[in-house]
């Protein structure tokens, strides 16, 4: 083969029906359908859908590993998350899904603590889960710095050779997985689902959601050790905790000075706020079915107290509902808050549309057959000058 | 004279995917495409801080030729230059190939005092690729700002989130910034700006500009692999409340979540 | 097969709820409206919804009273407001052939009764923050004009078919008409059942071709690119409900939109697209990307005169949609003389939302075999002959009755 024509994904013609499942399955307009597929090699991302789509095996792609093998190694690492000088939860579950994979590795749970101070932290760790616990202790590392803990962490999985390394996908997990990863030189799949050892080879099968949840993939890494994974808080499940289980604290110095380049100045406690409404984690949207400025006006008293923010679909906007800044659809802001609430909103395309990322969609409405009840995660069906009062009566107390 | 690189990535413009009910394959809605939401964010930020600072902002994106569009879409919103980084040998990269393509280019710039990228691609969404053209390049990052960063003397000054504490932060030029969408509001384009983005030449590099071997990058040299994907069953169907107070459970319990 | 209706409207857009509506009201027996998605989800909602009364064809000007009364009656079925905007219309004049135009419009208006006068260039600018005074050669104001959200009109059209008791199924799509010796026998759904019904209402827009094409009929229309763009807000220069202008020498139309303009342009050679290309919803199609810009592009320097800083604007959004246009811009509204029991209403030309309320009335008199209120000869699927709508000759023509529409 002349190595100009090498690509790696390739149609055997003679297994190709002809059926154009391929192209359809195409995100990038790569495909295009001739007599039999073609291969638009510029456009081509080789993302492996259309392989999977094939329904007659006719696409196939080649990736030529060589003789490379995956370098020795061995352990299910944990980095071990502070929180407040306690255990995170996410590092919790973690050492729980990091048992039942040694398990069947024959391999040891280890955690790895970077920290200021290790206090109870590695008998904690040892009775979620871990057998070994890796302690880097010093002042230097007292405030969490993804620079500093990618050296730390880097030079500890050199020396020790990990075969797998889990962190939280947390606000400070994510950088600093990636970051480490880039350094080590190995493969990270981000936020999995489902993880689990590969009867065959051995490898992690590594679950993750992309294109916003709408596709699930599972991925390995060969040959690059270790293998990273980061997991988000609340997908796997914690041990037990057990006094009794039994492990062994092993302390190391750091090998490698802070990173002088990047200096804390101070930790404040403050409330987090976007550079704009629309990043609330609480919207409420009026819609036309709200009726009277009265009613809208005790909606954002009613918002205030817990903490949202009111918004509203253009037709509440033109009701004079809302103001015109604070409208939500496809000509004003999209959004995507951890839950909307909305109120008196039918659910035109136009609103909907620009919607369909928040967490959790409440739906108050009085029809029952209302377009916003298709895209909603609970709906009432109530009139709304009732449900208003009603659910005012109960906020809870404290707020 | 300062630089900026700001990388923009070009995703489908929507992340439907429907599984044939009868042959069970995946069938995207559309083959349309866009600027990554995130990194149009990253640009404004890039553009907000030349008006303070003065700089040179460039564009830079790895894809096919299509992605051309979305360096148009950045020179139109005040990009000054842009680079497309494009080549067959690229195709397949996983997060790790594109952030050594990424820094290649980074290095071939040069000169440079921020890297600025969105947190988060609609298609991937690892939030890996910044971290890890830092990690490449060994410089600071800044990640889950809360506010708009100040830039002065060779340093830039962030707030940003670590857990439950916001972290006042000082780090040395040059630095890589995770912008998301509450970081910065974005301006509108307008036709001026586009009649600007046409006259403008977008330079495309491949491997060999970039001083990369073909088998550096792409699939083969990806430490990851796909194996499978799947389309997860998730009819969404209401879930009826049958009063206020089912109601307000819903709401209440999100108020601190 | 499932039980029986009188007659089927496939369509959920304006004109099929329209026709629904004016159907379920003349108590036309069993309706039932399917559309493949969601009511008012396609089309209808990217409509800039222009309610102009004038029109030079007094045919047209009782199509859209109709629509008119259909609002306030609808209001008081369903007892909630549907949000008419009466902000009024400036027909703006500054060459000798528009002015000509203005002119016609002006008489067609008298005639019809609707008010209308010339307005001072100071009159215009306290109506119009956002215009240069000085480029208005006559302005015509008609104060009653009023504009509407189309997806609240076309679901109000919606619910009072279903308020006068027609069923609507949203999500149910059409894969066919069915026939049977030269009569329909009702349709066939995507998931291969079937509904019979004596008559079927072809109300599907842009894929309305698509489903007479197994049938060897062409409807004499196909879909043309027609799209706005919307400015960012600015409340003092675009104030809410300030009356909306139709401007000929600039191609364009503006609109206010909740304290932004929406600019209406039409560039000078329309874009025709094969009806075969749609794709089933369309979020998923692509209109021509770039147009966004480059059609701006085109037209910017015709409405510069009036708007000096189009090229500084803000666009906040782009909207583009399928007009159906026919080749003398006028409606498809009635039998399809091939099979007993089709009908069609179809083809709205950039005026369905105006005139929607009366196509569905038309529709429905010719249905039911009343005296129809405006000539049904002008509307007549058949009036070009047989003529096939996949074909890029026939869809050239449909283009260019857009291209050589006036005002935007």
């Amino acid at each position: 083969m002349e190595k100009e024509k090498y690509f790696a994904l390739r149609l055997q013609e003679g297994r190709c029906v002809a059926c154009g499942l391929c192209v359809e399955s195409c995100a990038y307009g790569a495909l295009r359908m001739g007599d039999y597929p073609e291969i638009s090699q510029e456009d081509c991302r080789l993302c492996g859908s259309c392989v999977q789509a094939c329904p007659a095996g006719a696409l196939e792609m080649e990736r030529p590993q060589g003789d490379v093998v995956a370098p020795k190694a061995s352990g299910v690492w944990v980095w071990a998350e502070e929180e407040q000088g306690t255990v995170a939860p996410v590092t919790k579950e973690l050492l729980g899904k990091a048992a039942a994979l040694a398990a069947e590795l024959r391999q040891p749970v280890e955690a790895v603590v970077v920290t200021g101070r290790a206090g109870d932290l590695p008998r904690d760790l040892i009775a979620y889960g871990a057998d070994r616990v890796h302690v880097v202790e010093s002042l230097d590392f007292s405030v969490f710095l993804e620079e500093n803990h990618t050296r730390v962490l880097a030079g500890l999985v050199r020396k020790l050779r990990p075969s797998i390394l889990l962190v939280g996908a947390t606000q400070r997990g994510r950088g600093l997985s990636a970051r480490l990863a880039a350094v080590l030189q190995t493969g990270l799949t981000a936020d999995c689902t489902e993880l689990a050892i590969d009867p065959e080879s051995g490898l992690l099968r590594q679950v993750r959601p992309a294109f916003g949840g709408n596709l699930m993939a599972t991925i390995v890494n060969p040959v690059h050790r270790p293998q990273m994974a980061s997991v988000r808080p609340g997908v796997m499940r914690a041990l037990e905790w057990d006094a009794l289980r039994q492990g062994e604290v092993v302390f190391h110095e750091a090998e490698e000075g802070v990173d002088t380049r990047v200096r804390l100045l101070s930790v404040v406690e403050e409330a987090v706020q976007g550079a704009s409404w629309a990043d609330s984690r609480i919207i409420v949207g009026i819609g036309r079915g709200v009726k009277t400025k009265e009613r809208a006006d005790a909606i954002r008293s009613w918002a205030e107290r817990i903490g949202a923010v009111v918004a509203g679909s253009r037709a509440a906007v033109e009701a004079g509902l809302v103001d015109a800044s604070l409208q939500v659809g496809q000509t004003g802001h999209t959004v995507a808050p951890d839950l909307y609430v909305a109120i008196g909103i039918s659910g035109q395309i136009q609103h909907t549309a620009a919607i369909t990322g928040a967490g959790r969609i409440l739906a108050i409405n009085p029809d029952r057959t209302a377009p916003i009840f298709g895209v909603a995660d609970y709906g009432w069906a109530v009139r709304i000058e009732e449900a208003l009062p009603e659910l005012m009566n109960l906020i809870p107390e404290g707020v | 004279m300062k630089r900026y690189i700001v990388f923009l990535k070009q995703v489908p413009a929507s992340t439907r995917v429907d599984m044939d009910p009868v042959t069970k394959t995946l069938k995207r809605a559309s083959a349309m495409s866009q600027t990554n939401p995130d990194d149009l964010h990253a640009l404004q930020m890039a553009v907000d801080l030349k008006r303070r600072t003065g700089a040179e902002v460039v564009a830079v994106s790895m894809g096919p030729a299509s992605a051309e569009a979305v360096l148009r879409d950045a020179l139109q919103r005040g990009a000054d230059r842009a680079v497309l980084l494009s080549s067959r040998a690229f195709a397949g990269s996983d997060t790790w190939c594109t952030s050594l393509v990424l820094s290649a280019a980074v290095k071939k710039i040069g000169d440079y005092d921020l890297l600025f990228f969105g947190r988060m691609a609609l298609d991937g969404d690892t939030a890996q690729v910044g971290p890890e053209v830092a990690g490449q390049l060994d410089i600071p990052q800044l990640t889950h700002l809360v506010r708009f960063p100040e830039v002065s003397e060779g340093k830039v000054r962030a707030a940003k989130r670590a857990g439950n504490e916001v972290q006042l932060v000082e780090a040395d030029l040059p630095c890589a910034i995770m912008v998301g969408r509450e970081n910065c509001e974005l301006d509108f384009p307008n036709l001026s700006g586009w009649r600007r983005a046409q006259e403008r030449p977008v330079a495309t590099w491949d491997e060999n500009d970039l001083g990369l071997e073909a088998g550096q990058v792409g699939l083969a040299a990806s430490p990851t692999q796909v194996v499978a994907t799947d389309v997860p069953q998730r009819k969404k169907t209401v879930e009826w409340l049958a009063d206020a107070k089912a109601a307000a459970a819903v709401v209440y319990a999100r108020r601190n979540v | 097969m499932e039980r029986t209706y009188d007659i089927i409207v496939v369509g959920g857009g304006l004109l099929g709820c329209a026709t629904a509506y004016q159907l379920a009201k003349r108590r036309a027996g069993r309706i039932l409206l399917l559309d493949g998605n969601e009511v008012a989800s396609q089309a209808s909602s990217r409509a800039a919804c222009l309610l102009t009364r004038a029109r030079t064809k007094p045919a047209l000007m009782e199509m859209v009273q109709e629509t008119y009364d259909c609002i306030v009656e609808m209001e008081h079925l369903l007892d909630e407001q549907l949000g008419l905007q009466v902000c009024g219309s400036l027909t703006i004049a500054s060459s000798a052939a528009s002015l000509k135009g203005l002119e016609a419009l002006e008489a067609a208006a008298d005639r019809f009764g609707i008010p209308n006068g010339r307005i001072s260039r100071r009159e215009v600018k306290r109506l119009l923050p956002w215009i240069e005074a000085e480029a208005v050669g006559e302005a015509c104001y008609m104060p009653t004009d009023a504009f509407i959200d189309c997806a609240v009109l076309c679901s109000a059209y919606a619910r009072s078919a279903l308020a006068c008791g027609a069923e609507v199924r949203p999500n149910t799509r059409v894969k066919a008409i069915t026939a049977e010796g030269g009569a329909v026998t009702g349709v066939e759904l995507a998931d291969g059942s079937r509904i019979a019904a004596g008559g079927v209402v072809n109300a599907a827009g842009a894929w309305a071709n698509l489903l007479m094409r197994p049938l060897g009929v062409g409807l004499p229309f196909t879909p043309v690119r027609s799209h706005f763009w919307i400015t960012g807000i600015d409340k003092e220069r675009f104030p809410a409900n300030h009356p909306f202008t139709v401007i000929p020498d600039a191609r364009a139309f503006t609109r206010s939109d909740v304290g932004a303009l929406i600019i209406g342009l039409r560039e000078s050679e329309c874009r025709a697209f094969d009806p075969a290309t749609l794709t089933d919803k369309l979020e998923d199609f692509d209109f021509g990307r770039a147009a966004e810009w480059q059609v701006l592009d085109e037209c910017a320097p015709l409405l510069k005169r009036y708007l000096p800083d189009i090229e500084e604007l803000g666009i906040a959004h782009y909207v583009a949609g399928p007009s159906c246009y026919v080749p003398d811009a006028m409606f498809v509204v009635g039998p399809v003389r091939q099979y007993a029991g089709l009908h069609a209403v179809a083809g709205c030309c950039g005026g369905g939302v105006a005139a929607g309320g009366g196509m569905g009335r038309l529709a429905a008199e010719l249905i039911l075999g009343e005296e129809p209120f405006v000539p049904p000869a002008l509307f007549a699927p058949d009036r070009f002959g047989e003529v096939d709508p996949f074909s890029p000759a026939f869809q050239k023509r449909c283009a260019e009755a857009r291209s050589n529409k006036k005002g935007g």
